[in-house]
């Protein structure tokens, strides 16, 4: 399966939807799936109805995408799944399979910050820090798409993102800073 | 003058200090002062770290996702819960049959929270809590759980509509239209109702821990709280553990705003999981279970009468509210007293059958202070008085001082809009400006023991068992410790957030800094003093002729010797002191003060409001971190937006059900809706502690909502009496007014 078909899986619908639309049934029962995660290869079985944010948290370890509404409303778990930003909560991890994934671990390390994750300290643009890492993968999408991107199309693109602390405005302004080409 | 740092004068205990703002100043004599304290700063100490915008110490650990937050948390052979919860918000478990659901592959532990006989006092109650190697068995478990209920329709999840009642005799049908008709009058009597909604905190991390067995039949916990110690305690109190067999962690977390406290039932079912099985299990509760049980801003309804005469005094004030708190809690509500003539509600809480109110930021006070901040603004419109004039005839003069520095910056003048309502902008829309006052208290408690360590390479460690909830603990604790030695922050490493360090309060009442900076000082001096004893003995200098200053130990004759130089005297083992916390003497103020200003935009064939701008001024005693503390400042005026405009737990109230239980129908403030918010913090000493600090996490979110709806009324001229001020509302308030013109 590519990992181009995100969205509603027809195979791990359910047995009765997977039948209908002729797919392959799979599971119960784990199933092994290959994913790269921050540059690393990774084997790993999940169940089918594991999602990739379980995936990535449970079964692989990872911390950077946090899990706050399990429904894709949020933001928290976002990934960039072969460059397109997901909720990580909203995509099953069979679906992902083959797939690269980048987190906010995977741009910079706490001695080697991307840009954005520097901008971000400089500016406080966070409080308790548990919307960060998916502020900075939703950020980093808009400026791979657009690195020169203007205030509004900065808002617009972090507006599937919440805060809780409300830093939305620091987090504009550490954003702008890196499209402006600053600090 | 003297600096921040550390030198061998004797110790006084009564030291008279310049305390609260430049040009609003007083001398303090601190008599009441405990004299093993370190010396006190004031306005007058020349700070070389402290008021500069410094960022936070653990920002890179949070930027690239390295920061273990308690629900990151994953030991080996960890086993997830999840809870079942009660559908029916009022009745009794008939019968409860958990057999099924063990008998489960993979499960490994159950635990009741309510049992066959016991009463369901709100939709979501805990039923059980099944533990299983995976979060998708421990789910398939709970489908199995058999749970009959014995419904009781008798049941209240609205007793606004009683409490309404009540008062609606009084207040009939205000008159929403109000251009400044009773002006010239030499005095007006106004009787006004207010309601404020239920607010859910939402913090992103969910209420809970992970829970580790350890081998000597203890607990180490990973806990998502605002009081490690809180949690310690009533932890080991429901588990029946001495508290020192129960370890608390949290090295990050992921906002608490008050509903994080203390041990929920999500924790306590969790600890009881993890002995059962005696494996690591983690439960943290789901953003449904988030909307449903674990705390609430409680709704609250206001009817004040007020009298005011062309002098703009207020002279009579006269006011009722209601709380309501779900099945239990605390409804109470708070007014803006400093106003003269402006006196507390006669208050009643009235319970119901939905989940319990929590302290939520501020507790009562962004429900009270919209109430009375409204009815004073409608005084001022009706004695035909700017109102902001009208406040500063009755505020005291720091506030007046702080309204002037606010108005100049927000350009009151220039903005107000004279003609409410009949002004239409060249885009179709109202705009209008509003103001609001705030107070808190945050001075901080006697509750704090921080340790300090100097280490002969030079480096600085500083520990707290409390916690950071986002405003920056650590980084606070760091820089107090820096400025006391006169060495740069980089060289002070911070831990905290565990409970086996010094103890710490509960993050509440803004009183965490407050709390710690002063022990972080007293640590840091008495290190230093040590430091220098050393360093007098090495040189064979006399005692109480060295000192510490700007990061140099300088020595009789004008020699210095760097920090490094001077650290590398002390020996293998480290400086060890822990700095106490005494108790507070009385400092310039009780507590902190701001006013917010807010200019709106409304859509007249909508009803909706843009806040386009936000000046927020806000005083907290000596700013420790000028970048976290507007970062707080900016953070309450954001809540207090969504409070305002956007926030509403709703409930059927014939399923007596919760229908705001996600992100979708419960809208909290997102990227679009942001204003232009500016922080003015007016950076002084309180002169209570040996620090002055005072608390800055709850003041900033109290008048947001009030300047706000000032706004609208300043825009529209229609006086907004629920919150929040929906598309809909304002709409049908603007519509009423235009009916009543007419």
């Amino acid at each position: 399966m590519s990992a181009a078909a995100i969205g509603p899986s027809l195979v791990s619908n359910g047995k009765e939807d997977g039948r209908e639309a002729g797919g392959e049934v799979l599971g119960p029962g784990p199933v092994k799936i290959r994913l790269e995660v921050d540059g690393r290869v990774r084997e790993v079985e999940v169940e089918p109805r594991t999602t990739l944010s379980e995936c990535l948290r449970d079964l692989l370890g990872l911390t950077a995408p946090k899990e706050a509404c399990g429904l894709g409303a949020c933001g928290s778990c976002s990934v960039l799944l072969d460059g397109k930003l997901v909720s990580s909560c909203s995509v099953l991890a069979l679906d992902a399979e083959g797939g690269k994934i980048l987190t906010a671990a995977g741009l910079g390390t706490p001695d080697r910050m991307h840009p954005l994750q520097r901008s971000f300290v400089e500016n406080d643009a966070l409080q308790c820090g548990f919307c960060t890492p998916g502020m900075i993968v939703a950020a980093q999408a808009c400026l791979s798409r657009n690195p020169k991107a203007g205030p509004e199309e900065i808002r617009a693109a972090l507006s599937g993102n919440l805060c809780r602390c409300g830093t939305y405005t620091r987090i504009f302004e550490a954003v702008e800073r890196v499209a402006r080409g600053g600090r | 003058m003297r600096g921040g740092g550390v030198d061998m004068e004797e110790r006084r205990q009564d030291v008279e200090i310049r305390a609260g703002f430049e040009g609003h100043d007083r001398r303090i004599r601190s008599r009441r002062r405990n004299p093993n304290d370190a010396p006190p700063w004031s306005l007058d100490t020349k700070f070389r770290v402290l008021g500069r915008k410094h960022p936070r110490l653990d920002g890179p650990e949070k930027v690239t996702g390295t920061a273990l937050y308690p629900s990151d948390w994953r030991p080996e052979g960890l086993c997830h819960a999840v809870i079942l919860r009660s559908p029916i918000p009022r009745g009794t478990v008939a019968a409860l049959d958990t057999a099924k659901a063990e008998a489960l592959s993979g499960v490994k532990a159950v635990a009741i929270a309510t049992r066959p006989g016991r009463k369901i006092r709100y939709q979501g109650q805990e039923i059980c809590a099944i533990a299983a190697v995976d979060r998708g068995t421990a789910e398939d478990a709970l489908a199995l759980v058999e749970v009959r209920y014995e419904k009781d329709p008798d049941f209240t999840v609205l007793p606004e509509e009683d409490a309404r009642k009540e008062i609606s005799g009084i207040d009939p049908e205000p008159r929403d239209l109000a251009e400044t008709g009773d002006q010239g009058k030499e005095e007006i009597e106004l009787t006004l109702s207010f309601e404020t909604q239920v607010q859910m905190h939402h913090p992103l991390e969910a209420h809970g821990v992970t829970v580790r067995p350890t081998g000597d039949g203890g607990l180490e916990v990973w806990a998502s709280t605002q009081g490690t110690f809180m949690m310690q305690r009533s932890l080991a109190q429901a588990m029946r553990l001495p508290p020192n067999k129960v370890r608390v962690r949290t090295p990050h977390m992921g906002g608490g705003f008050g509903s994080k406290l203390t041990a929920g039932v999500e924790a306590r079912l969790c600890a009881e999981l993890a002995m059962k099985a005696r494996a690591p299990v983690r439960l943290f509760v789901d953003r449904r279970g988030e909307a449903l049980a674990v705390g609430n801003r409680p709704s609250s309804l206001h009817r004040i009468r007020a009298r005011a005469d062309r002098k703009g005094e207020i002279l009579d004030w006269e006011a009722r509210s209601f709380g309501f708190p779900g099945f239990a809690g605390s409804g109470r509500v708070a007014y803006p007293t400093f106003y003269r003539g402006v006196r507390p509600p006669r208050h009643r809480d009235i319970l119901g059958n939905t989940g319990a109110g929590r302290a939520f930021r501020a507790p009562g006070h962004p429900q009270g202070f919209f109430a009375a901040e409204s009815m004073i603004d409608e005084l001022a419109y009706r004695l035909g008085f700017d109102p902001l004039d009208f406040r500063k005839r009755n505020v005291d003069e720091i506030y007046a001082w702080q309204i002037e520095i606010g108005a100049k910056n927000f350009d009151w003048k220039g903005r107000f809009n004279r003609a409410p309502g009949r002004r239409v902008d060249p885009d179709g829309r109202l705009r209008g400006v509003g103001l609001a006052l705030t107070r808190w208290g945050g001075l901080g408690s006697s509750r704090g023991r921080v340790l300090c360590r100097i280490h002969p390479d030079g480096r600085v460690e500083v520990r707290n068992g409390a916690q950071d909830i986002g405003t920056g603990t650590r980084t606070v604790l760091a820089l107090v410790v820096a400025e006391t030695l006169g060495i740069d922050p980089s060289l002070v490493r911070c831990e905290i957030g565990d409970t086996r360090d010094g103890i710490g309060p509960g993050s509440g009442g803004s009183q965490t800094a407050a709390t710690l900076a002063p022990a972080a000082r007293h640590a840091a001096w008495l290190a230093g003093r040590e430091l220098l004893d050393r360093v007098a003995e090495e040189m064979g200098t006399g005692p109480g002729k060295v000192a510490l200053d700007a990061g140099k130990v300088t020595l009789p004759g004008g020699t210095a010797l760097s920090w490094k130089a001077a650290c590398a005297k002390i020996g293998a083992e480290p400086i060890e002191a822990m700095g106490q916390r005494y108790r507070n003497w009385r400092g310039y103020s009780r507590g902190v003060r701001g006013v917010q200003f807010a200019a709106v935009a409304v859509e007249p064939g909508t009803g909706k409001v843009k806040v386009e701008r936000v000046v927020a001024v806000q005083d907290c005693g000596k700013v420790v971190d000028r970048l976290t503390a507007e970062s707080q400042v900016i953070g309450g005026v954001i809540q207090g937006i969504g409070f305002g405009l956007y926030e509403e737990r709703v409930v059927d109230p014939k399923l007596g059900r919760v229908l705001t239980t996600d992100f979708e129908t419960y809208r909290i403030p997102g990227a679009l809706e942001m204003p232009e918010i500016t922080p003015i913090l007016l950076d002084g000493c309180n002169g209570h502690s040996n620090t002055g600090v005072a608390g800055i996490g709850e003041p900033p979110t109290i008048p947001t909502s009030a300047a706000i709806a000032n706004a609208v009324r300043n825009a529209t001229g229609v006086r907004m009496r629920a919150l929040p001020m929906t598309p809909r509302r304002v709409f049908e308030a603007l519509s009423r007014m235009r009916g009543g013109v007419q």
